[in-house]
């Protein structure tokens, strides 16, 4: 997938979102002030409400006055806004069509409305159409970072790397831009340069809790995504750190529990990872959470509720229109489910949409197919970037050891392991395995070179 | 003193963070900001944002009362994104006066706020003194004053402040009264009409392109007139003709709230009996 690169867009647009009517300024060079006092609960349920609020507003607003382009603008902010804290796949769909009615209205000279209908397309994957969006916003305010680096995103999911690393050069002089770093260092680790995507998201998170005008829920987006590259890379502590200081100012904030879920699986804590994944179901359906539950279900010793879950991540993806996201038709060929249908959409995807994952997933596809030959070039192409991403690099491995080359097999595997032991709960424990074979079995741990 | 009329601007000078009118003909020096929401820090930080300032006669011929208003639009106490709109605890509001036409501020009226605490705020209220340093970044009334000073007032966000003046150079001592709080926001201004003039805003395709004739309805809608004629402010019931020149504007700040800071108080406090009796006025926030 990556859904988490769809946050990038949506956090990083929640300034711009409810930026004035006259301006398109965004987040720009910060002003450090005292860190805010964390929300409680019942604080954000209030802030919540007031949002609901808001949103009925514009909506009898925009009833008023039909000519209102503002007002279908800002109300299309808020929608993108409302989805950010809920998950509510609709509000994505709302604010799409709230700033299309604004564009119709005033087609230029509507950054507000441009922006929020990038984001929106972003948030549906919709990434063809989301790149136009982001060219016309470039075209109409160039000197703009925070549209060059929502450009730079849109080509990073679109897999122009090269267009990408034209457009990410160009923000040097804003790297460090709340808008800029998290999508710099999206690039910067789908390079392999995991150092440098550490430096550029810790340096965000500092800037951004002390940033005044930030929300809640976009000050522990920040923690989130710090937390999601630890976790990645195997650092379970400073990973936990990252997210429960996320979840101490957005308590509630379902991204952080899921989060939260999936570094209690990647320890081997069923129960834990069941009751963060359990509150984040009873807000949102997450595919991604129903599926880390199946897997956790099944390693816990529960095959029947990991069938459960399982079945409902095939129910919900089915109910979702389009291609299915990259994890999910991962967790479909790994249990056996609808493999020729991901197999055909991965190939379907790859022809307009080149990035890793894409190809990724076409490989791993090739792969269950039994088509490893295949699955080895699709493979290349996953891999041409040099990511370091664990799970990239199993899948890499098993493919090479299908084929019989034994020597790169456990390269990619020893490495997937070295880069994050507990990159997935039920294919990490698949991969030692497979390099314990390749190794020469159990027999050859007690080996010096072990 | 004459007032000339209800003053505002959206499109003021700006010192630092901001600040608003000119009145008198009096100019600002040094303009070190900008516009409302025209840089990030007022945008990411609309408590310190100054959307208009305002003077206009008080409740009685020989008093007058000076405003700011600011972080509009508020929807009743919370922002667009439902956080709770409130004064900046770490801001020097200020409404600054040249009564002698020089453009330098002869008298400051200062505001501080404390934390918001259980939604409440307090406020301390200096003035009207003679600032120890004039331009932007004086705050040394502030600084310089303690809570003896008798024109330090300290009360509640939301509630009337009422207090006796000592006389103030050539002024006579009278009342002042403060608000700082939740106010509707009383700027007027029809935006899509505004943007339909202005040539930068104007789209060149679309309903809102046109400048005379008839405006198009938007896609989708059916018979929705551009502007419909009105009676008293209320669209005439069942309207759909369209018609330009006498259309009812709509109030884009219809339902918003500001956060207002309003003084009222005898004019010859503001005058203090020099120069010809304008006054220049005009505010800053500060850090």
């Amino acid at each position: 997938m990556n859904r988490r690169n769809i946050v990038v867009a949506a956090g990083a647009l929640g300034v711009l979102a409810f930026a004035g009517w006259g301006g398109a300024h965004l987040v720009a060079s910060g002003h450090a002030r005292g860190l805010d006092a964390p929300v409680s609960r019942e604080g954000l349920a209030l802030q919540s409400r007031a949002l609901d609020r808001s949103i009925t507003l514009f909506q009898q607003r925009v009833g008023t006055d039909p000519y209102s382009s503002t007002d279908l603008g800002m109300l299309s902010g808020l929608f993108l806004q409302r989805a950010r804290q809920t998950g509510d796949y609709q509000d994505v769909l709302r604010a799409e069509e709230a700033a299309r009615r604004s564009l119709t209205l005033r087609p230029e000279h509507n950054l507000r409305a441009d922006a929020t209908l990038a984001a929106s397309l972003l948030d549906q994957h919709r990434f063809r159409e989301a790149l136009a969006s982001a060219q016309a916003l470039v075209r109409e305010q160039p000197g703009s970072a925070t549209f060059r680096a929502m450009l730079g995103e849109i080509q990073l999911e679109l897999g122009m790397y090269d267009s990408a690393a034209g457009t990410f050069g160009s923000l040097e002089t804003s790297r460090n831009d709340l808008d800029v770093a998290p999508r710099l260092a999206r690039w910067q680790e789908i390079e392999g340069h995991t150092a440098a995507a550490r430096e550029l998201l810790y340096a965000a998170r500092d800037q951004a809790l002390v940033r005044h005008g930030l929300l809640p829920e976009q000050r522990a987006w920040f923690h989130l995504r710090v937390g999601d590259l630890e976790l990645r890379n195997g650092e379970l502590d400073a990973a936990e750190d990252a997210f429960r200081a996320g979840l101490a100012i957005s308590p509630g904030d379902y991204r952080l529990q899921a989060a939260m879920a999936r570094l209690e699986a990647a320890r081997g804590d069923w129960a834990g990872a069941t009751g963060y994944g359990e509150r984040v179901l009873g807000t949102v359906p997450d595919p991604a959470t129903l599926a880390l539950l199946s897997d956790v279900s099944a390693a816990a010793g529960d095959s029947a509720q990991a069938r459960e879950y399982a079945k409902a991540v095939e129910v919900s993806l089915m109910a979702n229109p389009g291609t299915f996201h990259r994890a999910d038709g991962l967790f479909l060929l790994d249990h056996g489910l609808r493999r020729a249908e991901v197999l055909r959409q991965a190939g379907e995807d790859v022809k307009s949409r080149k990035d890793i994952y894409g190809y990724d997933l076409l490989a791993w596809a090739l792969h269950r197919a039994g088509r490893d030959a295949e699955a080895a070039v699709a493979m290349k192409q996953a891999l041409r970037t040099g990511s370091e991403d664990a799970l990239l690099l199993y899948h890499a491995g098993m493919i090479e050891s299908a084929l019989g080359r034994r020597d790169a097999a456990r390269e990619h595997l020893e490495r997937a392991l070295e880069v994050n032991p507990a990159f997935s709960v039920t294919q990490a424990p698949l991969a030692r395995a497979a390099l314990d074979s390749l190794r020469g079995g159990w027999f050859s741990r007690l080996l010096p070179h072990g | 003193m004459k007032i000339r009329a209800l003053v505002h601007t959206k499109k003021a000078v700006a010192v630092l963070l901001g600040a608003g009118l000119v009145g008198g003909g009096v100019a600002v020096r040094d303009s070190l900001g900008s516009d409302h929401q025209d840089t990030a820090i007022t945008e990411l930080n609309p408590q310190v944002d100054i959307t208009d300032v305002w003077a206009f006669p008080g409740s009685s011929d020989d008093r007058i009362v000076l405003a700011m208003t600011l972080a509009s639009p508020i929807v009743g106490s919370s922002t667009l994104t439902g956080q709770p709109a409130n004064f900046d605890p770490n801001a020097l509001y200020q409404l600054k006066v040249d009564n002698n036409q020089d453009g330098v501020e002869d008298l400051v009226f200062q505001f501080s706020f404390d934390q918001l605490a259980n939604g409440s705020q307090t406020v301390d209220v200096i003035g009207p003194v003679a600032p120890r340093d004039v331009g932007a970044f004086g705050n040394g009334v502030r600084d310089a004053f303690s809570t003896a000073t008798p024109a330090i007032r300290r009360g509640a966000v939301n509630s009337t402040l009422t207090a006796n003046l000592a006389a103030n150079g050539a002024a006579q001592a009278g009342t002042m009264q403060v608000f700082a709080g939740l106010r509707d926001d009383p700027f007027y201004i029809d935006l899509e009409q505004f943007f339909r003039i202005i040539p930068d805003r104007r789209p060149t395709q679309g309903p809102l392109s046109q400048i005379g004739g008839v405006i198009p309805p938007p896609p989708g809608t059916v018979a929705a007139a551009w502007r419909p004629k009105c009676t008293n402010g209320t669209p005439n019931a069942g309207q759909t003709q369209y018609d330009q020149t006498r259309g009812c504007a709509v109030d884009f700040l219809r339902g918003f709230n500001a956060l207002a800071i309003v003084v009222e108080l005898p004019e010859t406090q503001v005058t203090q009996g020099r120069g010809n009796g304008q006054v220049g006025i005009w505010a800053t926030v500060s850090q």
